[in-house]
Parts: C-alpha cells; structure tokens; sequence
C-alpha cells in the first residue's frame, strides 16, 4: 500500500516535471499593482493600452499579480515575468519605483517602463534611470485645471473635490482644479463656493460607505460638483450624485467614467493607456530612447478632457469651445497652471485676486514636523 | 429458546484494556435482566455494542435467532433496540417534545410539524404515567424529569428492548420508586429489559435474571429468585461483602468548621435559595445533610468551598474567620471536596488521569520546580493513588479520563481529596455510581478520616447513606435547616416527613 | 552507565516520535489538505474547460497540466529562491498560528490577532524610526517593543473577558478597528509617512531583521524570521506541555468549572493567556514588517489586505494545525508553501488566487474534520441547536458511552 502510494507520487512528480517545460512565452508584461486590472482606473488604463497595442500588431503579453504589496514582492513578480519571457515591462505607479531602481541593473536586456514615477533607491538618496528604463509621467494639474474650469463655466459654482491619498500625483490633480475653477470664475466674472471643507484627502481609494455619506452631506449641503481624484473611491461619490435630489454631478479621473454613472459630467483623463502604447510604439519600432523621464502634457495630448460635453446639457457646445480656447492658450504657454506646491497655488490665486489661503492648505498640507 | 437477543462470545479491547472478554449475554423475551458489576467491569461498554456504539472485535449478536450487524444507533432503532444513558443526551436548549422527535422529524413543505409529535407524546405520557411538561425547556426541568424524557424518548421510536445504564444513579429515592414501577409496566406491555445498576435492592425488586460481570469476563447469570443479595454481592466481587459499617463510637473534641447566617438570594428567582444556615463541624464527626434535591444543598456547598458567593453570613476554619478567602487558600487551609457534578468540578475531562490528581496541587515544590512540571513525580504519585485506591483504566495514569468508566471517575476524585488528607472534608454524594465494593472502601475511608480526628460534612440523597455514616444529622428544606437529629433516635420515616416539609420549622434538639 | 540509560532515553523518545498514533491527531488534517488540493485541481480544470469551450473569454489561455505542475511543485519551482520565500513568508504565519491556536488550547478565540499583528507592527516602525542605535540592539528592541506593546494589546481583551464579561470575539474586533486608526493616528502624527507614496517610511538598516550570508539566509527577503518563529514554537511546546503554566491555562481551557474548583485563578489565567496570545501576534506583526521595501499602506483596505490577513491566516493556520505549536509549524509551512505555488500560476495564466480557493476549501474541510474527528473522540460537541437538529443521527453515535456517570 506504502509503497503504492510512493510509487504513484513518484509518477505523478514525473508526469509534472515532463508537462512543466511549457510556460509560454510573453514579450509585453504588465506588473498590477494592488487593484489589479479591473479597478476601474490606473492599472485597467494600462493594460486596455497593452491589450490594444498588442492584438494589432500580433504581440504576446500578459500581466503579473505580485504576492503582496511589498519592493520585493514587485522586484520578485519582475522576475517571473523575465521568467514567462517578457522583454519589455510595464509598471504603473510610483509604488514600483525602488523595484524598478533595482531590476534596470538585474536585467539590463528588458526594458522597463515606470508609469508615474522615477527609479529611486527606498531611502531615496538615489535617483537613477538605466538607458532601458523610461519614465512615463503626467500633467495632471493641466487636466485638473480643464475639469474645474469646465465645471464652473458650464455653471456649477459650489464645488468640492475628493482625493485618494494626498501623493503628488492626486495633489496635481487638486491643484490644478482649484486653479481651474478660479480661472473660470475671474473669466466670467461670478463667485464661486469651495471652501476648505469641501477638499478632502480620503486616504483610500477604495468605495467606502463613509465617502458615501461623505459626498451625500456635501451635495445636501449644496455642493453641484465633486472631482473625484480617487480611483474606485470616485463610485461612492457617483452613487451618492445619483440618490441626490436635484442634479449633482462628478467629475471622473484617469478614463472616461461617463459609462460608469450618468452623474459623470466629464473626466479628467490621463492617458495611461496612450502612454503604454507609445512606448511598445518605440520598443518594437526600435525608436526605444531610454534612460530618462518624459512627461506627458497638454502638449503631447497626455492629458485631456473627453470631446464629449453633451451631460452639460443646454451650455455643451459653450462650454466645449471654452475648454478648447482655454486648452490652446496652455499649450501656447500663455497660462502656467500651478503645480503640485501650495506656493504656486497660493500665488495663482493671488494673481487672480482671490484668497482661499484655508483650502490651499488643505491641497498640500505642511508635512508634519 | 425464545431470547429476543443473545449477545454470544463478545469481546471488546481499547488498547491494550480488555474491557469486554467473552462475553455471553442472553435477553429473553419480556424479561426484566440486571446487569451487575463492579466498575470498570464493562457493563456499559456491552450494552453500548448492543446499541452500535461500539463494534465487537470478536462474538456476534442474534437477533430472534439471526444474525445481525448493528453497526449505528440507527440499527439499533431498526430492532427496536433503546437506550438511556447514564449521562442524558438531550439538547438544553430544546423543548422536551423537540429533542423527543430529534432525528425522526415529520416535516411538511420542508417545515416542521410539531402537532402529531406532540400528541403522540401526550399519548405515550398517558399511557406510561411519565409526567413532563412537553413544551417545557430541558434547561429548566429537574434530572428526573430528564430522565423520563429520555425513555419517552426511546418509546417514540417503538422500542422494545430498553436498556437504562444505572438509571437510578442520579435519581432522588421517591424518583426510583416510581421507575421501578414504570419498568414493571414496561414488563408487563412484554417489553424486554436489560438494567445496569450497582443497587443490588433494586435488583431484587424488579429483575428477572442477572448477569454479572467481573473484569471484563461474564461470571455467569442467575434466576434473582434463587440467589440473595449477599451471594450476588460476593459473584461480583469475588469476595465476602460487609453490608454493615462498624463504627466506633465517635471521638468529638473541637470545633473545626462552623457557618453563621448563610444566606444566598437567587435574584433571577427572587427567593432564598439558603436562608439563615447555621452550624458546625467538630474534630472527629461526620456531620450529614439530609434533603431532597433542590432544597439548598448544592448551594451551600458551593458557598463554603467559595464557588459560589453569599449575600450574608459568616464562614470559620479553626476559630477563624475564613468569609473573604479565595478557593485556593481555602484549600491549602485543609477543606476538602467531593463535588456533586463530577464532570462540571471534579475533572478535566480532557486531561489524563495522572493530570487529574493534581489539579489543587500542581503548583507545590513536590510537583513543580521553577514552574516546571516534574513529571516523574506525578507519574509517580499518580500510580500510588491507583493501586492504593483501585482506580481501574485503560493506559493507567495515562489514560484519559474521559475514557475512564463512570465509577472509576469518581474514585479517581475521592482518592485525590482524601490523599490530600485535609481537616474538613466536604463530601456530596461520595459513593454515587460506585460498586458496593467500592462503597463499602469509600465509607471506611470516610469513617477513618473522623476517626483520625477531620471533620466531615456529608450532603447525600441517599438517606441510607445518611443514617449509617452520619454522627449528626441535619435536614435540609427550602434552604434552611429544619431539623437537627441523632441517627440513633431517628428513624426513615422521621427524616422523610421533615424533608418534605412536613415538619417544618421544629428543630429538634435531641443530639 | 548514566550515558546508557540516556542513550536509552533519547532512543526511546525518537521511536516515540515514529509511533503512529502520535500522528493520529493529524489525519484529518491531511485528509482536509488531499480535498483541498483535489478541489483547486477540479477547478483549474473547469475554468480550462470553459476557456477552451469559449464560455470565458480570456487573453492568454490557461495551461492546466503545466499549472497543476506549478502549483503542487509550490516552494520548489525555482530552486532556493522559492524555497527561501516560502520560509520568509511562512515565519508569520506561523507566528500568528501560534498566537491563535495557543488562545484556542486555552478555551478562547483570539479574533484579536489581526489589530495585535497591526499593534506590533507599529511599535516596531516607531521603534525603528524614532530611536537611533546600532544593529543587532536597534532590532532587537523594536522586536521586544513590537512584542510587548501586542502583549498589552491582548491584554486588554483578557481583562475586558475576565473583569467584566465582555466576550473576547467582541472586544477583538473591536480592538482590531482600534488598532487600525491608532496606527494611522501615530504614523502620522508623529511624521512617520512618505508623503511620496503614502506609506510608511523605510526603516533604516539597523531596525530590520538581519539577513545572514549564508545558504538559504542569503537570497532576497529570506531572514532570521524563520528561527524565530521556530524557537516560538519551541518555547510555546514547552510551555504548554511542561510548566505548570500551561498546565493551568490548558485546565481554565478544557474546563473552566473544574479550575475553579481545583482553586486556580481564572480570571488571571485568561487574562495572562490573551497577553502571550497578544505577544505572539505581536512578533508575528514585527517580523513581517522589519523587512526592507514592506510597509505599513495608510488605508484600511490595505492594512486590511496586506498586514491584518495574516492574523486572519492565522485562524487557517491553528485550525489546521490542531492547536498545537507543531501543527502551527508544518499548517504555517504548508500555507506558505501552497501559495507559493499559486503564486506561479501567473505562469499558467491563472489567477494566484487560485491557492486562496485551496486554502478555503481546506479550512472548510478542516473545520468539518476536526468536528468530526471531535466526535470520534468523544468529545462534547457545541454545536448550535440547528445544527444539531440536522446532524442529530450521527450525534446519537457520538455522545456515546465511556462517561456514564
Ligand atoms: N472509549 C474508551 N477508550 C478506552 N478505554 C475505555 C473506553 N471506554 C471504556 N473504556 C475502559 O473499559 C473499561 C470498562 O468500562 P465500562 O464503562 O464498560 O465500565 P462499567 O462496567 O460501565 O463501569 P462503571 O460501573 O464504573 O460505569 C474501563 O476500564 C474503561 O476505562
Ligand atoms: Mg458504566
């Protein structure tokens, strides 16, 4: 019976170790970070980008779910990906930057491509990008601006904006909204509402019952608008548009919501899945120009808002035309949209002759002591 | 022949134990058959094997002649075969009528239909004068009444082979006297019956036959009609057995224990459950407490050993004042206790023997060294109490005592209280479920602790018990103590009317 | 002479070890691990049949003999490398295990693991990032602190229990939220954030679990963390079986009625068993986070999914493993182990989770098993009314004879 036992083990060892061999072959991959590739947002921009790009052009590709959220856990799903054959690797988020620093010099034959960060060391004394690494980052203050000028020109004047967690990416996104809305109000010569307590980090981008109440007391407080910069977070805010009485609306993030709630009245897109697409462009067309950091603007159309403006209703062509005036004076240069520091915020608001010195603040908190 | 079941050459081995050695057992039809034994002797690992709680590792079972294989209580139900166990299988917090139906539920539309169930059982209640309340909760109704559940239980499913594994046990006098009666009417409907007891009365009283077991091994069966107590005593033991206690006259110098105004107020049930208890334990004198089950007793035990708080009254040890003390240093101080419920106190039943014995004492330098066990002394000390007592088990001090037979439990307590020699011991129901060797040791051990000058205090149900150990006598009604007797002067019938209340209130001074 | 008869004494003891009914306890175990990975198997193998019928569409095809091979091959797909991450990973869940299944021995449900893993971890970052000293003391005091601060934590649950009859199920969960914004509360009031990323900080060198250079200890994240836990388990093996600690919480455990009676203190054993459960999970939330590039993540999903799953492994990992420090052992390695393999069924193009199913389904069966095995043994069962009702027949088998009274 024992000897059975072993001896049908011993087979079936064999039978795997024979079958083992296989394991593919996948030239694109893609690493998820925690969401995984169906959030709605960053990692499913990515990989609609990768999946596009490839099917054209009869690529292998394939994403990798790491075993936690740790550098290694990332520096280790790398591997299996050089592992499963891949020769070119797509990270998004900064979350892969200390994994990245290290895989650039372990496997200097891959390309890598870090979307929304810069290779660093984890304490960060060191920043350094290999010639087969390129960096992939965004505008994300100019389309910020677009959303809140948007809004407040298509006649929402009480606005309010929810950030996932108050990294610098998120920050730009609320910056330049401030900007934007202020920017429309000067414009047109109305007065807007957004106080401080309408601005709020959340510290989550996941849907929470909490943001749920959170937006529903805002919209019943008055609140028109809310931008919502966070990820899966942004549906607590859409459902809670929905229930409102009267109309209320989001703004979405990273892609196009519009298919997600008809309370999305416009997206602050951010074209992860464009930039993939033209670094497997480069890659594979051998244009690949590593080793450095390209940021994508309203200039190289890295950042937009969607063309289609119909959920404004009876202003929509006004307001279309507005956004693409005040999109050429950006790319002209004519307008500097601050960034993510509350200095340049501070100072742009001054300019117009606005103080809102409290909800500056909270756009970019003082680090703590 | 006309048996209804025979169970021919059964052997059954745990381990290395044999517990059952070829074993024959023969029911006849509309017999009442005892089944008799010393503990350990494999009397309930029989009648459990009959009941496909075991299966033989030799012999087979007949059934009307046949053959058959009894591999599951559900078998057994097939035949018609029932049991009540020692120890209830009900489910607390179901109604009487709901664990009577447990497992054969009728049900309609995938919901439960109580109805039929229920009128059956009020008709089978009629029928067989076994009085409980069927929409009353298990929790709430007295061992008695459970047990009457648990045979109503067994005619639901149409049994008619019954067996009771020592159902008198746990019973109060009047209770037995009442399913002596229901066996008898089971006779007479040609129920067959199979009873284990170590009562040999109650033998006498209703059982046919009477197989009696020693050691695992079938001493043979007898006519009741033919044999005598004395001579069943001495087949199940193998030796004369004394039913008298000779006891000196007591030697009674100082005072050791003494309990002023005990009171105890149930909130929930807003009344006294002890009120205003009073008395004391002298250095040489077994002082008993008579009572039925339910007047206090449990209650005040449970106060003097500290299980329990008091809502007034004081407690002394040796003059002093011991009211506020913890359990363990009343312990150390030298009281001793033989609890009532010996699953819920007694034992871990998890733990093994040898772990058992020192459950107050584990912490002493004897057993315990920086805090760590000294294993070998345990296991030392454990086999010393084993032989010294005669605790029968599996794997000796190894086993565990969950596996252990119900009498040798009991002895395992009584040997591990009395070995830790202390001044006052407190014993409730000492001997329930032993052998009447065992009995006939235990109350020895009682009367040589009063005569090496402890106090005993013994609380009982059996009044026999009572009358024969006791120096003092105190009843118990209501929670309080209506009458203090001397065993020489009183009789049966004086102590019976003043626990059931019928002499309430005179305290008669005649010690 | 003497050497004789201790020579005679370890033999003795080693044939011990081999005897089989040392390891009855384990068989439904191992029968719960044989459905479990049957069960994943059948799945894989439905999932390649709908992706081959095209009832799922899929990007990249799963490969079924390749993924049973990689899964079942778990820790040994890629030599030493996996190997030494099963150990790293395997370290806390032992811990926390052990946290669990020593409060179970002793009669209570530390759900509270999870927020004394998030406790520890906590106190060993503050440790690690606001004091400064050198090597091996630096690590070693966020440890201790990681460890003591978690033993408080557990505490408090014991005495909630113990003085004031609050079930420990509840205060654990509550304890767990607690511990979640206590953390948050800390980490950034006292600038212990990234702002970058919105984690925490790296610690610095001297606070993170030294690495060694040789065989296993040298590849990636492979630490001391494995001895630790190995040495917990020791020292909790000695501590249950030897002392009369654990011989006193084991009696509070099995029965509670009968310690008071035998004049323990059970109010003090519960509470003293709450803190070394606590003290557990506690090193078990050390250990996984005085690792270079793991970090505390300042959403609750995230310390949710990535720091206080592993307190809930923990449940998985004593249930499976009996309740003993042992079984915590080989049910911690075998979880790692399974997950590894999971985890390069990336390969196969199935999803990692795939081991989740597995574990799950053992879990279930483990539980099922060990009410069974229970039964066997004729232990009193507690299972809720309903259960009971359904259950009723095999229950007549069970409750069976051995304790008349
Ligand atoms: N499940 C078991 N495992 C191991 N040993 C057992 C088991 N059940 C019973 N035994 C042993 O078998 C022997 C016979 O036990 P059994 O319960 O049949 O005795 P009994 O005659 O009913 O005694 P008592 O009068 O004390 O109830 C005892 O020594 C007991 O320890
Ligand atoms: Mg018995």
């Amino acid at each position: 019976m024992k000897k059975a036992l072993l001896a049908f083990a011993l087979a079936l060892i064999s039978v795997f170790t024979l079958v083992a061999c296989s394991g593919g072959n996948y030239e694109i991959a893609m690493i998820t970070d925690s969401g995984g590739i169906d959030d709605k947002s960053f990692n499913q921009g990515t990989w609609e980008g990768i999946v596009e790009y490839a099917t054209e052009n009869g690529k292998t590709y394939k994403y990798y779910k790491p075993r936690e959220v740790s550098d290694t856990a990332y520096l280790r799903a790398i591997k299996l990906a050089v592992r499963g054959g891949a020769k070119i690797v797509i990270t998004p988020g900064y979350l892969f930057e200390t994994a990245i620093y290290e895989a650039q010099t372990l496997y200097p034959e891959v390309k890598f491509v870090l979307i929304d960060g810069e290779p660093h060391t984890a304490d960060y004394a060191t920043y350094k990008t290999e010639a087969n690494t390129m960096n992939i980052l965004f505008d994300e203050h100019e389309v910020g601006f677009y959303a809140g000028y948007a809004a407040v020109y298509g006649g929402l004047t009480n606005l309010g904006f929810f950030g996932g967690m108050a990294v610098p990416a998120v920050q730009r996104f609320g910056i330049g909204y401030i900007a934007g809305a202020y920017y429309a109000a000067d414009d047109l010569g109305v007065t807007i509402t957004f106080p401080a307590e309408h601005y709020e980090y959340l510290g989550s981008f996941a849907p929470t019952p909490e943001a749920k109440t959170k937006a529903a007391t805002w919209y019943s407080g008055g609140v028109q608008v809310i931008f919502a910069a966070a990820g899966g977070a942004g549906s607590s805010a859409m459902a809670a548009a929905v229930e409102a009485t009267g109309s209320k609306y989001v703004i979405g993030v990273d892609k196009d919501q519009s298919g997600d709630s008809t309370s999305v009245i416009t997206s602050a897109l951010k074209g992860v899945g464009e930039a993939a697409i033209s670094a497997l462009e480069d890659f594979y067309g051998n244009t690949w120009e590593g080793g450095r950091t390209i940021s994508l603007g309203s200039v190289e159309g890295g950042v937009a808002l969607p063309a289609d403006f119909s959920r404004f209703g009876a202003n929509a062509a006004e307001v279309k035309a507005a956004y693409e005036a005040i999109f050429a004076e950006v790319v002209a240069g004519n307008i500097v949209v601050p960034t993510n520091d509350r200095a340049s915020l501070g100072a742009f608001l001054t300019n117009l002759g606005v103080s809102n010195q409290a909800l500056v603040d909270k756009a970019e908190p003082a680090p703590a002591a | 022949m006309d048996y209804i079941i025979e169970m021919l050459n059964i052997s059954k081995i745990f381990g290395t134990l044999r517990a059952n050695d070829d074993i024959t057992f023969q029911l006849k039809k509309g017999e009442v058959h005892a089944l008799v034994g010393e503990n350990g002797a494999g009397k309930s690992t029989l009648m459990s094997i009959l009941f496909g709680l075991y299966q033989p590792d030799a012999g087979e079972i007949r059934y009307k002649g046949e053959v058959v294989k009894i591999h599951n209580p559900n078998d057994a139900n097939r035949l018609k075969i029932g049991m009540v166990h020692q120890h209830f299988k009900l489910v607390d917090v179901f109604t009487v009528t709901e664990n009577i139906i447990l497992g054969m539920e009728e049900t309609k539309n995938g919901f439960l239909t109580l109805e039929n169930s229920r009128n059956r059982i009020l008709e089978l209640r009629e029928q067989y004068k076994l009085f409980v309340d069927p929409d009353a909760y298990i929790k709430d109704i007295t061992v008695g009444m459970q047990q009457r559940v648990e045979i109503l239980k067994m005619l639901y499913r149409d049994a008619d082979i019954l067996i009771f594994d020592e159902p008198t046990a746990v019973l109060t006098p009047q209770e037995i006297d009442e399913l002596m009666h229901t066996i008898k009417n089971f006779k007479k409907e040609g129920k067959s019956i199979v009873i284990i007891t170590h009562k040999l009365a109650e033998v006498m009283a209703v059982a046919d036959r009477c197989t009696v077991l020693r050691k695992g091994k079938g001493i043979g069966t007898v006519e009741v009609k033919d044999v005598t107590v004395d001579t069943l005593a001495e087949m199940m033991v193998g030796r004369k057995v004394s039913f008298e206690i000779d006891k000196k006259p007591a030697n009674i110098k100082d005072e050791i224990f003494r309990a002023e105004n005990i009171s105890v107020f149930n909130n929930e049930k807003n009344k006294h459950e002890v009120h205003d208890v009073s008395f004391q334990v002298k250095s040489g004198e077994i002082v008993g407490i008579a009572g039925i089950e339910g007047n206090g007793q449990t209650e005040l035990v449970n106060v003097i050993t500290g299980l329990k708080n008091m809502t007034s009254g004081k407690l002394f040890f040796h003059q002093k004042e011991i009211t506020k003390n913890s359990i363990r240093q009343k312990l150390e101080l030298g009281i001793g206790h033989i609890p009532e419920d010996r699953h819920k106190h007694g034992l871990v039943l998890d733990f093994n023997l040898a772990e058992n014995l020192i459950l107050q004492s584990y912490y002493l330098p004897k057993f315990q060294k920086r805090g760590f066990l000294k294993k070998n002394e345990i296991y030392q000390y454990a086999n010393q109490l084993i032989s010294r007592f005669d605790i029968r088990s599996g794997a000796g001090s190894a086993s565990i005592t969950r596996s252990m037979s119900g009498g040798n439990q009991q002895k395992a307590i009584i040997a591990r209280e009395i070995s830790r020699n202390p001044e006052l011991m407190i014993a409730v129901q000492p001997t329930r479920g032993l052998d009447i060797g065992a009995i006939e040791y235990i109350h020895n051990k009682i009367i040589e602790e009063r005569d090496n000058g402890k106090g005993v205090l013994l609380i009982s149900l059996e009044l026999d018990e009572i009358l024969n150990l006791s120096d003092r006598i105190l009843v118990m009604f209501e929670g309080e103590i209506v009458a203090e007797l001397d065993p020489k002067k009183t009789s049966f019938q004086e102590i019976g009317l003043y626990m059931s209340g019928s002499k309430k209130g005179v305290i008669a001074h005649e010690v | 002479m003497k050497f004789k008869n201790f020579a005679a004494k370890v033999w003795q003891s080693i044939k011990n070890l081999f005897k089989p009914s040392r390891y009855q306890a384990a068989v439904p175990s191992l029968i719960s691990i044989g459905f479990g990975i049957v069960f994943g198997i059948l799945t894989m193998f439905v999932i390649w049949l709908l992706a081959v019928l095209g009832v799922f569409k899929t990007n990249n095809m799963p490969e079924f003999f390749y993924g049973v091979g990689v899964l079942l091959a778990g820790a040994f797909n890629e030599g030493m490398d996996s190997i030494a991450d099963m150990l790293f990973a395997a370290a806390p869940l032992i811990l926390a295990g052990l946290s669990v299944g020593f409060a179970f021995k002793t009669g209570l449900f530390n759900i509270g693991a999870p927020g004394q893993i998030v406790i520890g971890g906590l106190t060993a970052i503050t440790i690690g990032l606001k004091v400064s000293l050198p090597a091996p003391w630096h690590w070693m005091l966020a440890l201790l602190c990681g460890v003591l601060a978690a033993g408080i934590w557990g505490l408090i649950i014991g005495a909630l229990k113990a003085l004031l009859n609050v079930h420990e199920v509840v205060a654990s969960i509550m304890m767990n939220y607690i511990s979640i914004y206590t953390a948050f509360l800390i980490i950034k009031g006292n600038g212990m954030v990234n702002t970058q990323t919105s984690q925490t900080l790296q610690l610095p060198a001297s606070a993170l679990l030294p690495h060694g250079e040789v065989a296993l200890f040298a590849y990636y994240d492979m630490n001391i963390g494995i001895i630790i836990a190995i040495l917990a388990v020791i020292v909790m093996y000695i501590i249950l079986h030897k002392t009369t600690l654990g011989y006193q919480l084991k009696a509070v455990g099995f029965n509670k009625e009968a310690s008071k009676y035998a004049g323990m203190n059970t109010k003090r054993n519960i509470m003293v068993s709450m803190a070394i459960s606590g003290m557990l999970a506690g090193l078990a939330g050390a250990i996984l986070i005085m690792v270079s590039g793991k970090y505390f993540q300042l959403t609750k999903e995230a310390m949710m999914a990535e720091i206080m799953s592993v307190g809930f492994d923990g449940i998985s990992v004593a249930l499976l493993g009996l309740s003993q420090p042992i079984g915590a052992l080989f049910a911690g390695l075998f979880l790692a182990y399974i997950r590894q393999g999971g985890y390069y069924l990336n390969l196969a193009n199935y999803m990692a989770e795939m081991a989740d199913v597995i574990t799950a389904v053992i879990i279930y069966f483990s539980a099922l098993s060990t009410a069974l095995y229970a039964i066997v043994k004729n232990r009193k069962i507690k299972l809720e009314a309903l259960k009971k009702l359904r259950i009723s027949r095999r229950k007549e088998k069970t409750q069976d004879g051995g304790e008349n009274v």
